[in-house]
């Protein structure tokens, strides 16, 4: 219980005497780990979602093969015969590069017109590519709603859809304009993984000189974030035998390490402006031990369930903080102790410190009824979010694009008018229903075209699309519409939102439907694990709230642990939804980093609040405790996190663009809701004023009970 | 004045059959119809192709429309193994090709003489005396194809197999 002080005496003799022995061990052990261990980095989320989604599991059972379709987008200035030729030769390269199976293009599209008008059956299809610059801007300005996709108004910028079986990689092709590219690329470089590496190392030692005035805090830290994190991707290697990490999922471990360690960090080093360093050391151990046993515990407790549920992601997420968690504690325990005790501090004072009697003195007079409006605002967003979570996934987290294309494969066993009305009616349908789908381009569609051509009205006439059946074969037009058993439609986004569209298919029942492109896939992989991971989060906010309750023998701290973790994430959510954000990986990360540092958070205010309130200090005294040995460390903590998320966004990588930008926007969330919330909670549901009567002018002495 | 508008009404009323006749539409028969005649000359088309669909084309050897046809199939081995194709010679009054259509069936094989002429741009001798076979044969089709309103050249008529899969 949290008025219990441990008797450590003796173990702090011991970690003492066996210092040199213990760090040699833990180096010795993390080198020989890292020789049967090699981490693959990466810094695409794909093979994950691939991994959960169900409609990629439907569409190999079919054996189709999905297909990644990247866009390319050229800015060519004024249209030319002599850029149409370079245009043409790209396209020719494109279709040549290692893993592409097709593209589509304005130079790849083809003109089908019957040639001997009413004379003749006879149609032809030629490349757009054969006609000269002026025919070709002649012709599009008259059919342009078929071309809009790879050409704009002006003819300046000219678009090319690249299918292929694996993300191609862009730099390694002669591209002959300036061009964007929609696909990040797959695989993390090594430098990439170094600049993250630096970044976190850099913002550590700048904050760590700044606040404590010394580099054995730095060195240290750096120390037990590495240990920790060799030790936790180990492990989930052996767990899970899978080796790719994430390159966004190691800061995970780099945020619950170092918050822990600062824990007791911070202690160890403040605890010298009144105690030798032994002292110091006993200090430090403990008042750490329990707090810091129970977030561990929390994090086990809270997340352990989820490792059974049946997502990759949530199972890595979850094993990520568990481990990082169990393995922070053992090191604070072991390896500080041991590596600290070789350094005494020169200048114990923090002057940060200073702050946290502003904040006691502020919200001791927190205002009641705007905490209620807070919390009942927090739960109307809350509600809404599970309302979505629940009815309405597709409407939670947006995937709002400008051009973009769904491919669908449909089985079929013979081409036939009712094979025909059912694509006719799909496409009516789904052009009905939803305003951003475009265009759709299927069997159907080139088949009119060859009908129009030969100016025949009625498709369904089994002579008519048997007639343009044979001219779509005899041209080798087929392979991009159909296979033997299967018709390949293409559906053409303009300004929408995907998720709405990829919905719309998965609930579709006019006929069987397969999603053959692997962003589709993985929207479908989202959409269907939106449900498991909300309630696997919401399930382990309620075992948090539980434990929290249980630790502290209070019925009202399981609904500030709940809370308190909540919060952040309820607000986050709200952001995703109205700025439009899609959910990824990196937001998933970011979330998950948040619930372990809130725990923690929540356990150590609450630790040092409950502690201070049982031996009799007044509120505002307990909180000035509170704020000074868990508020400061949080603060500093959470700051290193914030500078070093913010610099993430400067690096080229998306992934980590993406984390540093929900990272510092969670962690801010995260520390507000720590410093300004958690604490007027811990107010709201004092009842020690109960049994106690209060002692007005305490004198604050932090080393008494603290 | 009254002259004017008897003169226009001459040429409106007599216009009107002109152009009412050269809209003549043009629909192809149902196939239960369309088949049976087929049957009754198909043993006088050329042949070429192994697949399940049979593609009966009227066509014309100098017609330019019909030389193309001829030839993206006759090159492309897909379409051949995709369909069956009965070539029907049935001359355009304007092209004058009844001789080169006499000189092709009387060939020792009229469908490598057929695609001389149409796919290899090949000059063949056009000395020939019709036989009598082959006028029944030239006049079979002809009575066929007015019967099934064949006005271009080429002209398709596709047969498929009940429920056969495509391509197999």
């Amino acid at each position: 219980m949290y008025y219990h002080t441990p008797k450590v005496n003796s173990y702090v003799t011991f970690v003492e005497k066996y210092r040199l022995g213990i760090i040699l061990s833990y180096i010795v052990l993390t080198i020989a780990t890292l020789f049967f261990y090699r981490p693959e980095f990466v810094n695409s989320d794909t093979s994950f979602w691939l991994n959960e989604s169900k409609e990629m599991q439907r569409t190999q059972a079919q054996t189709y093969d999905a297909k990644y379709i990247a866009q390319l987008k050229l800015n060519i200035g004024e249209f030319s015969d002599e850029k149409k030729g370079r245009l043409n030769k790209f396209q020719h390269t494109l279709e040549k590069v290692n893993g592409v199976s097709h593209v589509d293009s304005l130079c790849g599209s083809y003109r089908i017109y019957s040639d001997g008008q009413e004379d003749s059956s006879l149609v032809k299809a030629t490349p757009l590519g054969v006609m000269d610059a002026k025919a070709l801007k002649k012709f599009v300005k008259v059919f342009g709603k078929d071309y809009d996709s790879f050409v704009n108004a002006n003819f300046t910028e000219v678009s090319y859809f690249i299918y292929s079986n694996e993300p191609i990689d862009i730099n390694s092709i002669d591209i002959p304009f300036e061009y964007t590219y929609s696909e990040p690329n797959v695989k993390a470089d090594l430098s990439d993984y170094i600049l993250s590496v630096l970044v976190v190392i850099f913002s550590i030692m700048l904050f760590f000189r700044l606040v404590f005035h010394n580099y054995i805090s730095a060195v240290a830290g750096l120390f037990v974030i590495a240990l920790t994190m060799v030790a936790t991707f180990t492990l989930i290697y052996l767990f899970t035998g899978d080796n790719q990490v994430h390159i966004a999922m190691t800061l995970i471990v780099v945020s619950i390490a170092l918050i822990d360690y600062l824990y007791f960090y911070y202690r160890w080093h403040v605890s010298q402006y009144k105690a030798d360093v032994s002292r110091a050391m006993l200090k430090t151990i403990n008042r750490n031990i329990h707090p810091a046993f129970w977030t561990s515990l929390i994090t086990l407790i809270g997340l352990g369930p989820l490792l059974v549920v049946d997502s990759t992601i949530v199972q890595q997420l979850s094993l990520s903080v568990i481990l990082a968690s169990l393995f922070a504690y053992l090191l604070n325990l072991t390896l500080l102790p041991a590596l600290v005790s070789y350094f005494t501090v020169a200048h114990p004072k923090v002057e940060v410190a200073r702050y946290c009697y502003m904040f006691a003195n502020r919200e001791i007079h927190y205002n009641r009824v705007f905490l209620r409006y807070f919390l009942a605002a927090t739960t109307v967003v809350m509600l809404i979010g599970a309302y979505q979570l629940f009815f309405a996934q597709e409407k939670m987290f947006a995937n709002n694009v400008e051009k973009d294309i769904i491919t669908i494969a449909v089985p079929y066993q013979e081409v036939d008018e009712a094979l025909l009305l059912k694509i006719d009616a799909f496409e009516t349908t789904i052009k009905k229903e939803n305003s951003g789908v475009k265009e759709v381009t299927s069997l159907l569609t080139i088949m009119e075209l060859f009908n129009k051509a030969n100016s025949q009205e009625d498709i369904y006439s089994e002579q008519n699309f048997m007639q343009s059946l044979f001219f779509l074969e005899l041209y080798g037009l087929e392979k991009d519409v159909m296979s033997d058993d299967t018709l390949f439609i293409r559906v053409t986004l303009d300004n929408t939102d995907k998720n709405i569209i990829i919905h719309w298919l998965q609930n579709y029942d006019g006929m069987e439907i397969y999603f053959t492109d692997i962003d589709s896939i993985i929207g479908t992989a989202k959409l269907d694990k939106l449900m498991t991971l909300g309630v696997s989060l919401g399930t382990a906010l309620v075992i948090i709230g539980l434990i929290m309750g249980w630790i502290f023998r209070s019925r009202e701290m399981i609904f500030v642990g709940f809370f308190v973790n909540a919060i952040p994430i309820v607000w986050f959510g709200l952001f995703l939804n109205l700025f439009s954000i899609p959910l990824s990986l990196e937001v998933l990360i970011a979330m998950t980093i948040t619930v372990g540092l809130a725990s923690d958070a929540t356990v150590h205010f609450g630790y040092k609040y409950y502690r201070s309130r049982f031996y009799g200090r007044t509120e505002k005294h307990a909180l000035e405790v509170m704020f000074f040995y868990a508020g400061v460390p949080v603060i500093i903590g959470a700051l290193i996190l914030m500078a070093v998320f913010a610099l993430l966004t400067l690096t080229d990588v998306p992934s980590l663009q993406h984390i540093g930008a929900y990272g510092a926007i969670l962690m801010l969330l995260s520390l507000l809701t720590d410093l300004l919330i958690l604490p007027v909670l811990l107010l709201a549901i004092d009842k020690f004023n109960h049994n106690k009567a209060e002692r007005p002018n305490a004198r604050v002495d932090y080393n008494l009970n603290a | 004045m009254r002259l004017l508008y008897f003169m226009t009404f001459i040429i409106v009323t007599f216009s009107m059959p002109i152009s009412a006749a050269e809209k003549s539409v043009h629909k192809k028969l149902p196939l239960s119809e369309s088949v049976p005649l087929l049957r009754t000359i198909d043993k006088y088309a050329l042949h070429m192709g192994t697949g399940p669909i049979e593609v009966h084309i009227f066509i014309d050897p100098l017609c330019p429309h019909s030389k193309n046809l001829i030839e993206m199939i006759a090159d492309n081995d897909k379409a051949l193994s995709r369909n069956s194709y009965y070539l029907y010679l049935y001359t355009l009054k304007r092209l004058h090709s009844e001789k080169m259509v006499e000189v092709i069936y009387e060939a020792a094989d009229p469908l490598t003489s057929l695609l001389d002429v149409m796919a290899r741009h090949k000059k063949i001798e056009m000395k020939s005396t019709p036989k009598k076979e082959i006028i029944i044969k030239v006049d079979a089709i002809a009575k066929v194809a007015e019967q099934l309103d064949v006005y271009k050249r080429p002209y398709m008529i596709f047969i498929k197999q009940p429920k056969e899969k495509r391509g197999h």
